[in-house]
Order: structure tokens, then sequence, then C-alpha cells
């Protein structure tokens, strides 16, 4: 095993040489032939794909009810009789006024939602009453306003959910597939880039003058809304510690607000630029 | 097989599936390197001090003139006229209008009150904001009597460029000097003290003698100085406070530029015997010496690091003037300069990170900065002659003597800040010389 390595060198070599004596001349180069130029494109150059999300699966419709055939009450033969028998009931005065009195409060009940549930209940009362009361003055009980808050809560749940701001529609599209955005009007393209920093250049007043301002990033979370102004900003991390870091989170926390409206974005890739991560990094 | 597919999987599949992971962006997230930025001026709104009597609205006016101009000297803010002003508080205790300081490009600002409570105390309140943070910075209340309250006005000053840089001011300091009288042959040199801004000058001394090299204790307010009253130099210790003066010692031969430790106990000095210049250090308790250089050549301008391990100075030992530094105990000696021209006077920064230096090449003089291996060399004035660099306390502003060409040159005290951009001229009564700059008053 020794010997194995020269040997092995040994062989490779004589078969390289060997090889070289033997095709050496039947090597011919390869006739020179036009050269033509070939323009790289990618796919994202062409197309305008815009980032999506997964479509969610549409909620399972409530299944309909068998069909079932209808059922007549009365044999058609009998109609006419039953219909008599109807008219006569409809003539006759009602003969529970509490059932009818009580109607009223059904009704009603959508209503208890409202601010005013109980007034539509009054003039049930006011009827029975001749003299009515004289007006009380309005007063602010906070009981009762909690009281109807409570009740919302419980009769309409769906008013008590949060809807949705306008800036917040249309933030996704939708597709079969989840897809980032690719294509030269979804991403932020060189020109815009260069004039964000050349904005955040104006903005930000960089710690240069600090020890080792290299060590000094701070890395913000910034969602923008549509018109270019900062709905939220949120610090992700900062390498730095002591009174420089301190500032130089300060400056590039002001830098973001400075930099507003970032209306200089183009409005039609929005979806592009709406959520951005800021990395502030000092060079000495 | 199946360990062979697990195997193949665990070594080719997973470490790409690994890098991809990685690989990916946060969907939809853009990110964003900003590498540059600006180094403009921080623009600061300080409207007059508010005061309910007569005497505090004028405290309150002259103080924040001085807060302004201490922080416009700095270079790195711009005070905004006050008569751009759209929002006048009336009161500090409420937060102020932010948008109306946002229409003027303010970045921050200062609302203070003066309330005159006796004749031998006053108070100082004061509120820095940050205007695009919405959000209060700090917020200090000082007290002293009416008439400290320049002193006050620089305290303020500091607390601003301590929130503001992440630095510590050096406002509330002073700057002893050389004044110089009379004509270039006949001249009269008189030790001084005034404020950083030039304010309050005082003699130290009464009396003609010719004083040198006055030297700030690190932590304390007592310098040492040289003084030529006998014919022979002498080395004295002056208690500025008191006016307690303590001869340290009389040294046969030359003597040149003593400079504390940072501890304040020992003091580096040069002593020239047998024709030889040489460093010692002298400890300040029992007055021994120790010899720390032994060379042929001309050691001079000793100066301490801020954490007293190491020294740097100056020396032709190479040839020409150069700088070294060495431990101490002035074992390892190296040196760090090898640019053309002689370099001479280092001071090792209070910060740590720079020696400040006179360069002199082509006929003129240049005052600079390096980093403490030699590195980083940057020139930061230009002139006929440019001597004697002494740091604020927070290393970030030299002082240095100028003086002008000419047989009607005078010396004059000018001030740089380590970017180079900022040279001002710092008033002083006279011809004035050989600053040195406090520590943080307490």
């Amino acid at each position: 095993m020794r010997f194995g390595l020269p040997i092995s060198l040994a062989a490779h070599g004589m078969l390289l040489l060997g090889g070289i004596f033997m095709f050496g001349r039947t090597i011919t180069p390869l006739d020179e032939g036009k050269v033509v130029t070939v323009e790289l494109l990618t796919l994202s150059e062409l197309t305008n794909v815009r980032a999506a999300v997964k479509r969610p699966k549409p909620k399972e419709a409530p299944k309909p009810e068998p069909e079932e055939p209808m059922q007549l009450e009365t044999p058609m033969e009998a109609a006419e009789k039953v219909a008599d028998e109807v008219e006569k009931r409809q003539d006759t005065p009602a003969e529970k006024p509490p059932e009818a009195a009580a109607e009223p409060e059904k009704s009603a009940e959508p209503e208890e939602v409202l601010p005013e549930p109980e007034k539509s209940v009054e003039p049930v009362e006011e009827v029975a009453q001749p003299a009515p009361e004289p007006p009380k003055a309005p007063v602010f009980d906070l009981d009762a306003l909690s009281d109807i808050v409570n009740k919302t809560r419980d009769a309409a749940p769906e008013k008590n959910q949060q809807v949705a701001l306008q800036s917040e529609k249309n933030v996704y599209e939708y597709a079969d597939v989840a897809r980032t955005a690719s294509g030269d009007s979804t991403g932020l393209t060189v020109s815009m880039l260069d004039r964000l920093q050349t904005e955040m250049m104006r903005c930000w007043r960089e710690s240069r003058d600090a020890v080792d301002p290299e060590s000094l990033v701070v890395q913000f979370r910034i969602r923008l809304l549509p018109d270019g102004y900062v709905e939220q900003v949120d610090l992700l991390g900062e390498t730095g510690r002591g009174p420089y870091a301190a500032v130089a989170r300060q400056r590039a926390a002001a830098a973001i607000k400075k930099c507003e409206p970032y209306d200089f974005l183009p409005a039609e890739n929005y979806s592009g630029w709406k959520d951005m991560t800021l990395s502030f990094r000092p060079r000495a | 097989m199946d360990r062979l597919i697990k195997l193949f999987f665990i070594m080719c599949i997973a470490p790409i599936m690994a890098l991809f992971s990685t690989a990916m962006p946060a969907y939809g997230q853009l990110s964003i390197d900003i590498t540059q930025g600006n180094i403009d001026p921080t623009k600061i709104a300080i409207p007059d001090f508010i005061s309910s009597d007569t005497r505090g609205q004028q405290i309150g006016r002259d103080l924040a003139q001085v807060v302004r101009a201490d922080l416009e000297r700095s270079g790195l803010f711009t005070a905004l006229d006050p008569n751009s002003f759209i929002e006048k508080q009336t009161n500090i205790d409420y937060a102020p209008t932010f948008a109306d300081w946002r229409v003027i490009r303010a970045e921050a600002l200062v609302s203070g009150r003066i309330v005159v409570e006796s004749d031998t105390r006053m108070r100082v309140e004061f509120r820095l904001w940050d205007i695009f943070g919405n959000e209060q910075l700090s917020g200090l209340r000082l007290a002293a009597t009416p008439d400290n309250w320049r002193r006050m006005a620089h305290k303020v000053s500091d607390a601003i460029y301590s929130q503001l840089t992440g630095e510590s001011g050096y406002f509330d300091s002073r700057i002893v000097f050389i004044d110089e009288s009379g004509p270039k042959t006949d001249r009269k040199k008189r030790l001084a003290i005034m404020d950083q801004d030039g304010a309050n000058p005082q003699f130290l001394l009464t009396g003609p003698s010719t004083v040198i090299t006055p030297r700030f204790s690190p932590n304390t307010q007592k310098i040492t100085y040289m003084s030529y009253e006998n014919i022979v130099p002498a080395i004295y210790l002056l208690e500025i406070e008191t006016g307690r003066r303590e001869l340290l010692g009389s040294f046969p031969g030359m003597t040149f530029a003593p400079r504390f430790s940072p501890d304040g106990n020992h003091m580096l000095l040069t002593l020239v015997k047998k024709g030889n210049s040489d460093i010692y250090m002298m400890d300040l308790r029992s007055r021994s010496t120790t010899q720390l250089t032994n060379n042929p050549g001309i050691d001079v301008s000793a100066s301490f690091a801020p954490d007293g391990r190491n020294i740097v100075f100056n020396s032709d030992r190479g040839g020409s003037p150069q700088l070294y530094t060495m431990s101490a105990a002035g074992s390892n000696v190296k040196r760090i300069s090898f640019g053309d021209g002689r370099y001479n006077a280092p001071v090792w920064s209070p910060r740590g990170d720079k020696i400040a230096f006179v360069k002199s090449k082509g006929g003129k003089f240049h005052i600079g900065v390096m980093n403490t291996d030699g590195t980083g060399e940057r020139l930061l004035t230009e002139s006929y002659l440019d001597e004697g660099p002494t740091w604020s306390p927070n290393g970030r502003v030299i002082l240095f003597s100028r003086e002008t060409r000419g047989r009607q040159g005078r010396n004059e005290i000018w001030s740089v800040d380590l970017t180079g951009t900022n040279l001002r001229r710092v008033p002083t009564p006279g011809p004035s010389s050989d600053p040195a700059w406090s520590p943080l008053l307490p």
C-alpha cells in the first residue's frame, strides 16, 4: 500500500502521455464561425407577475335541504270550503289581545342592538295612558350604556368584529398557488431603490463620529400606507450598546419619519414596498 | 438499500434544501440596506427660557443664547432663528405642537423655564423634545445662585449634547492659556484661565514671571506649568480654586513639557542630562523620578493613554522626529508614524482612540490625528505655524495655538473638531498661546 500512490500517479501519467501520442495528430481545431451575441433574458424581465397568496378555500355553502314534493294540506276538492273558513276567521276580531300586544315585542327585538330599544315599547304604554308624562331630561347613565354594549355583543356579534381598513383591503392578490413578485413592474427597480436610498441619505443623520460606528447597525421593519405615510415602525434589532446605540436608534427612527411621505415610490407597485425592512449600517 | 437512500438524502438533498430555505427572503418583504447618511448638523430650536418675573426673563434670554452658541460652536448643531418659531410656549409642562416645529424643520426642541426663588437661589428647568419621535428625550432641573447662570447654561448644553450625540459634553469646562503681551523680542507670558467659550478670562498669577506649558490634571482642578521666574526653569503645581502654589522640582539642565498621568499621581517630563534628553516619570507623592527612555536621540513630549498603560512620545532616534509608543514602564517601544515630514507634540485622546500631533512638512504646519497604532492619519489644519494641541474632555475637539505670519504676526487660540470641518478661533483678551483644556467641572 505504501507504493499505491506513486504507482497510480505513474500509471495515469503514462496513460496521458500515450493518449497525447496516439491522438495528438488527429485533433484538429474547429472552424472559426461567426460570433453570435446572445442576450440573456430572464422571465422576470418579460413578465408582470405580482405577488400573491394562495387563495383560501371557499367556505362550504350550507347544504340545501333535500327537496321534497309539496304536500297539499287540503285536497283540491275541498279547497273552496277551506278558503271560506279562512275568510271568516280573518273577519272576526282577535280573540287574544295579550298575544297581539306581545307581537310588537318580537318585532322590537332586532332593535335592541341599537341604543334605543326600549323606546319602541313605550308607545304601547302611552296608548294605554291618556295623559302622557312630561318628557324627562336626558340622563347620561353609564350602566345603561354598558348594558346596551353587552347586549350588542350577545345579539349581534358581527357588529363587534373589526372592520378592515380601506388601506388594508386589496393588500393581497390571491391566486391558486402562492408566488413572489417578479417582473419589471412588480419589484422596485434599481432606480427606485436608488431614489429610496438617496432620500434616506437626506433624512438619516449617520453616527459616523461615534466610536466604532460600523458596529451601530439598527434594523427596522416599516409598513407603509398607499399614500406613502408610515403606518407602523417596529424595531427588529440593533447591534450596538450604550449611549451611542441609543442615539443611532433614535436617528434611524427619526429618519424614517422625516422621509415621510414615501410618495416617490410607484403607487402601482404598492405591494412591493408596503412592507420593508430597513437596515441602517453606518460606515466608518 | 434504505440506509443508502437515507444517507444520500442527508448528504445531498438536505443541505440543498437548507440552503434554499435560508436564502429565500421573507415573503413579500423588501429588505434594504441604508449605508449612506448625512453628517449635517442637527437643527435644534432653543426658544428663550420662560420666566414669570423680569429678572428671570433676562436670565432666560441670556442663558438660551449661551446654549445656542455652545451647541453651534460644536459644529454638530444648527440653532434655528427664534423668529422662525411658530409656536410660542407659555408652559413647558405640556408637550409642544410637534407639527409646528416640523414645519420649520426642527429636529429637536429645548423648552426651558427659569424660576428665581430668592436672591441666592435660582432654578433652571428644561425639557428636550424629539420632534420626529414625538417624545421627550430628557427633562432636567438645576439649581444655583443667579450669578452662576453661565455655568448653568453650559450644563444645559452638556445635557443636550450628551442626549443627542451619545457622548459626554465639554461645555462646562475651562481653558488655561498663556496670555502674551509686548514685542516678540521682549514678550511677557502670563498664566490665565477662561471658560471654554472665552468668557470670564482672568490671570492666575500676579507678577511678570514668564510661564510656559501649562497642563491640567485629568481629574482635578490643578495645573502644572514651567516657570522661569528664577532663571532656572522650575515645575510648579497650582490649585486653581485656592491659588495654592507648590514647587515640584528644580532640575539642573533643561526641562520640558510636564504632563500628568490619568490618575493625577504621576507626571511625565523630559530632562536633559549630559546633553541627552530622555523621558522620566515623577511620583508626585514621593517626588522620586524614574527614567523611562535611555536613547542617544531626543525623546520629548510624552503623553499617557487614558488607561495609563501606554505612553506616546516624540523621538528623533530614527533620523527625524517621529512618534513612538511604549508601555508605562518604558518597554516595548514601537514607532507608529511613517509619513513624510516631522511629527511633534503627540497627545493621547481622553477617549483613547486617537492621538493628536503636530506635523511639519513643506514649510507648513498641520494639526493631525491618527489611530493609536499609527494608521488612519488625517491632517485637520494647515497654516504657517500650528502647535500645542490639547483635547476637549470628551475627545472630540482639539484646541491649539496658531501664529500668523509676518513681523506683526500674533498668537491666537483655535479649535478644530475631529472631522476637520469646524475650525474656529477662540476669543481671547489678547495674543494667546499654549492652551490646556480642563476636565469637566465638578
